[in-house]
């Protein structure tokens, strides 16, 4: 025996006599006093019945808790102040359902008198441990240490440490849920009364556990707690569910407890727990097919037993290595622990001595409901001990390489609670379920069997949006017209073309054409017509024009062109004839403009004399007359003088511009030499005149 | 002497004919002449468009072609009146005539580059309108389309600069601010978005989308209250807008207001029975509140409605999962996984 384990034997001696010594386990009793109780004549005789009636009921223990809790509840509505009674049924509802309620009449009890009994603060502590309370939990168990005489609060430190403990390890575990949800597999399966012990066939087909419900009206209860007692039944399966339950029936059944602990791996002989038997025993029954019955069963190897009690059993599927519970204490560390045999040779009874799986597996506390899977490596199995929130919870072990156990881990919570979890069986065609046993919300009364489906990680559901991210097709496609283009500008360029010829000969000459615009009096083109007399000009606008025209020999040519007239739009003809310079050739200057009765030279006049001064420099050796006429309106010596005074102007004027003097002579000739007739407006027009005479070469 | 002849017959027609085309080319007044009456009917036309007659105007430009054929200017007025009609073909062949005599035109290749981008044709479209910025068509929706163009082409931050300068040259144009954001939100400059949604809606008060975006955007900052009311504001405005209610409802869901939520997404598939993003939004709100039943009824209305809804077999899978159906979920993950999302691979591992 190591040193280990040799404290452990101590640890658990230490703590069976603590039992021993100091029940805390066992609830207190406390009186009813008839004095107190009484509240009044009405009512009293029938509820202090129901409290004597109770009271019967409480003593015999947990299993009649049930029945003395329905008469305490008739005696409460009588008077509900009775510490006393408050105190009983507060641990009635602790052992049977409904916590809550629990600690709602053990607090009324310790409020109403605090020294109701010296345990009160315990069963409170115990009552908000069950319901995950675990910092009141602690506060009551701590209170109720404290108020214990010191003799006694060393027995029960141990026991109360343990169960802070319990709370610290809870705590944690309920921060930390695992994924999974755990459903009772219904009716038919599950019942009013005691269920659990599952065990699966290994083709997963059938469902073996064992109920405390009455299996015929001749069933007895075993009345150490009033239950039922144990039979085994069998469902069958059906999809995700079981149906068909009936019981195993005789000889597997019998009068006493018989409870199913394992199944062979071949799924033909169940393990069977009778507790009559040796101390509590395991036997085994095989199942003849053919026939739908089993064998009466009979003691497994002696390897597995001993005058103590083993509750579990399972076998690894090549059927190389058994495990076992036993409480046997020379073995033992504590309690009821969990054992191991391996065979000598495979397919034989010949088992070596089983060995306690140590100190890793099993505490000073209790081990129960062992599982191993059919490949020998995972170790399922119930423990007080380790880090269990309360009772017994589920842990798992798997084998290392050097064949020793890993470190038992918690299954969690909420598969593990502070009440008792059990007889944990994994689904071994399908992993993510397994099932077990447990007292929990989703039964259908006392121990239940669960199914575990167990979740992968935390997933966070997906929300959809459908708003589009770009908007830039709500405005396509976009306007082609965002402004308005603009006119283009006409080209009204116009051409005029033409001859200038010899007014004699009619041969082209080469000469220089200017156009002036006649009401900007601006010359707007100007051309050279070549040696044939062709010519070709751009004008601007359909409208009136002078034109002058200068060719060496000939006289300037002065005329009016109006090409609005014109029915053409772009093109232009004009043809102009000059004469040659002969003296006595004549020219009327038709844009000489004087003052009114004045010979004042206007302006406007001295475009047409800067042609004649040019024409004069061009031919130097010209000699001009330059004369005045007008028309015959007025009396002819005022008609003669303004005449003779205009030709003068017109003189002075090219003689101021540099024309030798004796070049030139001016003449008034008045009406004598009319060129249109003096009757009409028209013709007097014609007839005012300056004119120039070439009169020497 | 046969051989002599034809020589001379043929010099003389080659001779006669460059004459001809001499006179005809050389022939300043026809030319004159063509191009007075090119403008006249040119001009006729910008009135007709300035009038709103496009198809008066189409006459006139067609007038004016007949005197000056390819002349740029009418090419491109009569191509922008195509378009306007959406003779898209038509307003294509005009706008290649032109780039094809004077390829400097820039707006005619912003054009072609819009008329590339209603034929799908993004690589295309986006030549062109690189070619209309090049040629200094540099308008505020020649950078905007060059923009939308480098975003769908995932060049996204050419198209950050092209809407920044759309903006610079338009400082009110509300879907350059809007994009922009969009862009910003694709390459994760959330506050950058942010603040080109707010001057979208700040520009445009009515523009919906912009809400819409800022407020799902204020869900990924954390700013659920200010995404209700970017989402309540559009549901003011619009009440038939059930993407608003589903936005809306997504906010109070990630603010843990489940009821409020579900009066959302309810509101959205009241709107329109068959959106089926708001029935998968709904299922969700359901499945927070615990009410897994109801929440798979409504997985299973959006899956009636699309039958390739990944989302909602993935998100049915969970809640199946959480009513211990284990086998319905790892099918309903096996059919989101098919359908394309890949993240339902590490939750079918979970079912081996």
């Amino acid at each position: 025996m190591t040193v280990r384990t040799d404290i452990m034997r101590k640890l658990f001696l230490l703590i069976l006599i603590a039992c021993l010594v100091y029940p805390a386990h066992a609830q207190s009793d406390p009186k009813i006093k008839r004095n107190k109780f009484f509240a009044g004549k009405e009512g009293f005789r029938e509820a202090w019945k129901c409290v004597k009636k109770g009271n019967e009921f409480y003593k015999k223990g947990k299993g009649y808790f049930q029945d003395a809790r329905q008469l305490y509840l008739e005696a409460y509505n009588y008077n509900p102040l009775v510490p006393e009674l408050n105190y009983k049924l507060g641990i009635c509802y602790l052992y049977t359902d409904d916590k809550f309620q629990a600690i709602e009449y053990l607090r009324s009890a310790w409020n109403l008198k605090p020294a109701v009994t010296k345990d009160i603060l315990f069963y409170v502590g115990r009552a908000y441990h069950q319901v995950l309370n675990f910092d009141s939990a602690v506060v009551s168990y701590q209170n109720y240490l404290a108020r214990l005489p010191n003799k006694e609060k060393v027995v029960a430190k141990a026991m109360i440490d343990k169960l802070i403990q319990e709370c610290y390890d809870g705590k944690k575990l309920a921060a930390n849920p695992v994924r999974v949800i755990i459903s009772g597999l219904g009716e038919g399966v599950n019942s009013e009364y005691d269920d659990y012990g599952p065990v699966l066939a290994p083709n997963d087909s059938l469902l073996y556990f064992t109920s405390r419900r009455p299996g015929s009206k001749k069933a007895e209860r075993n009345p150490y707690d009033n239950k039922y007692y144990e039979d085994i039944y069998v469902a069958k399966r059906e999809g995700t569910g079981w149906t068909d339950v009936k019981p195993v029936g005789k000889p597997v059944n019998t009068r006493h407890n018989d409870a199913v602990v394992g199944i062979t791996p071949s799924g033909d002989g169940l393990f069977i727990y009778r507790g009559i038997t040796g101390g509590g025993d395991i036997l085994l029954a095989w199942h003849r097919r053919k026939k739908d019955k089993f064998t009466t069963p009979f003691q497994v190897n002696e390897k597995f037993l001993s005058r103590y009690r083993e509750t579990s059993i399972c076998m690894t599927s090549d059927s190389t290595a058994v495990y076992f519970v036993s409480d046997n204490p020379s073995q033992s560390m504590g309690g009821k622990d969990i054992f191991m045999s391996t065979t000598r040779k495979k397919g034989t009874e010949r088992w070596k001595k089983p060995v306690n799986l140590g100190p890793v597996i099993n505490t000073p506390y209790d081990e129960e409901g062992v599982y191993i899977t059919p490949d020998g490596k995972t170790l399922y199995f119930s423990s007080k001990g380790h880090n269990t929130m309360g009772g017994y919870d589920i842990f798992r072990s798997v084998k290392l390489d050097d064949g020793s156990w890993s470190a038992p881990e918690n299954l969690g919570y909420p598969i593990n609670t502070p009440d008792d979890e059990l007889f944990y069986r994994p689904d071994i065609l399908n992993p993510k379920y397994a099932y077990y046993s447990a007292v929990r919300e989703g039964g259908r009364g006392g121990k239940d069997i669960f199914r575990i489906a167990f979740l992968g990680e935390e997933k966070e559901l997906v929300l959809v949006s459908d708003t589009a991210l770009f908007a830039w097709r709500q405005a396509f496609p976009p306007k082609a017209f965002t402004k308005i283009p603009e006119f283009l500008g006409i080209d009204s360029t116009l051409v005029i073309t033409g001859k200038i010829t010899d007014a004699a000969t009619g041969k082209g000459i080469m000469a220089r054409i200017e156009f002036i615009d006649a009401g900007a009096s601006k010359t707007v083109a100007t051309a050279v017509s070549d040696t044939t007399g062709d010519y070709r000009a751009s004008l601007p606008a359909k409208t009136k024009y002078g034109v002058e025209i200068m060719a060496k020999d000939y006289l300037f040519f002065l005329e009016m062109v109006n090409l609005a007239e014109d029915t053409s739009d772009v093109l232009f003809v004009r043809n102009f004839a000059l004469n040659k310079v002969e003296v006595g050739t004549k020219v009327v200057l038709r844009n000489i403009f004087f003052e009114t009765g004045k010979a004042t030279l206007k302006p406007e006049s001295y475009a047409e004399l800067s042609n004649v001064l040019k024409f004069m420099e061009d031919n130097p050796t010209i000699r001009l007359e330059i004369s005045g006429h007008t028309d015959n309106v007025g009396s002819r010596r005022v008609n003669q003088k303004l005449s003779e005074d205009r030709a003068r102007a017109v003189v002075d004027y090219l003689v101021a511009k540099g024309i030798d003097r004796s070049r030139l002579e001016s003449k008034g000739y008045a009406d004598t030499q009319p060129v249109s007739t003096n009757a009409t407006s028209e013709g007097r027009a014609l007839n005012r005149r300056v004119e120039f005479k070439v009169i020497g070469k | 002497m046969n051989r002599l002849l034809g020589c001379i017959l043929v010099l003389f027609l080659f001779s006669a004919g460059e004459l001809m085309s001499q006179t005809v080319s050389a022939d300043p007044v026809a030319k004159l002449r063509n191009q007075r009456n090119y403008a006249q009917a040119y001009n006729q036309a910008i009135e007709a468009i300035k009038a709103g007659d496009y198809s008066r105007a189409a006459v006139f430009l067609d007038k004016a072609l007949e005197f000056s054929a390819n002349a740029p200017e009418a090419l491109l007025q009569r191509a922008k009146i195509f378009f306007t009609y959406q003779d898209y073909d038509a307003s294509l062949q005009d706008l290649e005539t032109l780039l094809k005599n004077k390829p400097e035109t820039g707006e005619a290749w912003y054009l072609e580059g819009l008329l590339w981008m209603i034929h799908d044709s993004v690589p295309r479209a986006l030549q062109c309108m690189n070619e209309a910025i090049r040629r200094s068509y540099t308008t505020d929706e020649a950078f905007f389309y060059r923009g939308v163009l480098k975003t769908l082409q995932g060049d996204y931050s050419g198209a950050i600069y092209d809407y920044t300068m759309a903006i610079d040259k338009n400082p009110n144009h509300a879907i350059a601010f809007h994009e922009r954001a969009s862009v910003r939100l694709m390459v994760k400059d959330l506050q950058g978005a942010l603040y080109d949604y707010r001057m979208a809606v700040g520009l445009d008060s009515m523009f919906l989308t912009a809400y819409n975006n800022m407020g799902q955007l204020k869900m990924i900052l954390g700013d659920y209250q200010g995404a209700v009311e970017d989402f309540s504001r559009v549901v003011r405005l619009d009440p038939a807008n059930h993407q608003a209610f589903n936005n809306r409802g997504q906010a109070y869901y990630l603010m843990g207001e489940y009821p409020k939520a579900v009066e959302d997404f309810y509101a959205a598939v009241v709107i329109d029975s068959a959106y089926a993003a708001a029935w998968n939004n709904l299922g969700n709100a359901y499945a927070k509140m615990e009410k897994y039943e109801e929440a798979t009824t409504y997985y299973t209305k959006a899956l009636q409605i699309d039958s390739g809804f990944a989302v909602a077999y993935l998100n049915r899978g969970f809640v199946n999962e959480l009513l211990g159906k284990l086998e319905n979920a790892c099918a309903d993950w096996n059919m989101a996984f098919s359908l394309g999302r890949k993240e339902a691979e590490k939750y079918i591992k979970e079912c081996k």
